[in-house]
């Protein structure tokens, strides 16, 4: 159940975070969570994408982000098809087998601009940082950052 | 080259399907795909909602008068959007627009196979900008797509949101 959907897509033409996250049950996850939501405020004025990404099924998700009050889109990986592809299954939790937490902020052409490993939550970006981040990808992305001349 | 809409009394455009409402004859939902306006009654809408291919489908259509149109980024308009974005619509949506300032209606579609779809509707975010119209569309104008992702809820240079590229 659920939209397919590409991450070029997602991307679109802003800078994208992509936030792979080991689950509700987590209280880390919920922790961080929070810290996206006020950001996300910020970011809906400031063409800046974020796209979220668990193992959990998409009903389960889909009342998570309900619950956070979340306006991005949440990716579901419930096969864990991806898990060993991209090197982020958490092999420590034998109970979950979830994703590791990692931020990963892109570029519309999906290159890696920054990467924050969240196993230790200390590990993952701060909002500051992210701000910083969206603010070089965006200044790099836009020849008009600097206003104008008359 | 931008995406078009119009609700008119005969069919017209690149696309067009005969409209109903209740049962009762509406006209014939027109799309046109073209860079100027090729209608007098046509707004712009986000391109990806218009296709040949496109299955029968319900629309919430939102149309408001020249002079009841808010600046998009009037709270109100900017909270419909926020609503599309938190609530996961099922269906695709679009802001119509006549220039770049004003919001001049919405169109958000429901598959007529997907009752959740359809039951949606009748919570269009956009209604609460003004009277929206529940019109049943034959085949051929509009495609299913996708398409909000949010966070953003700002226009890119004025184009209809969800376009999502500048």
């Amino acid at each position: 159940m659920g939209n397919p959907r590409r991450l070029s897509e997602l991307a679109g033409g802003d800078p994208l975070l992509l936030q792979f996250y080991r689950g509700w049950f987590c209280p880390k996850e919920r922790q961080f969570f929070r810290r996206l939501v006020d950001l996300q405020d910020d970011a809906e004025v400031a063409y800046a994408r974020f796209v979220s990404v668990s193992v959990e099924p998409s009903p389960v998700q889909a009342a998570f982000r309900a619950g956070l009050d979340a306006r991005w889109t949440f990716l579901s990986d419930a096969q864990r098809r991806y898990l060993d592809e991209f090197e982020l299954r958490e092999t420590t939790d034998t109970v979950h087998d979830p994703y590791i937490p990692t931020c990963l902020l892109l570029a519309p052409d999906l290159s890696v601009h920054a990467s924050y490993n969240g196993y230790w939550f200390w590990g993952r970006p701060t909002m500051d940082e992210l701000r910083h981040d969206f603010r070089t990808m965006t200044q790099a992305l836009h020849t008009d950052w600097e206003p104008p001349a008359r | 080259m931008n995406g078009w809409l119009a609700l008119l009394d005969e069919a017209a455009g690149d696309l067009s399907a005969p409209a109903t409402e209740i049962d009762a004859d509406a006209g014939w939902l027109c799309a046109w795909t073209s860079t100027a306006r090729p209608h007098p009654s046509a707004l712009r809408v986000d391109e990806r909602l218009l296709a040949a291919d496109g299955l029968a489908c319900r629309v919430s259509l939102v149309l408001l008068a020249g002079n009841a149109r808010l600046i998009a980024d009037d709270p109100l308009a900017i909270h419909a959007r926020r609503a599309v974005l938190r609530d996961g619509r099922l269906s695709a949506i679009s802001i119509l627009t006549e220039d770049p300032v004003h919001v001049a209606g919405a169109i958000s579609l429901a598959r007529t196979d997907r009752p959740e779809e359809l039951l949606a509707l009748g919570d269009d975010p956009f209604a609460r900008l003004g009277h929206a119209r529940h019109l049943d569309i034959e085949p051929g104008v509009l495609g299913w797509v996708p398409l909000a992702v949010g966070p953003v809820v700002e226009r890119y240079a004025g184009a209809p949101w969800p376009a999502q590229r500048w």
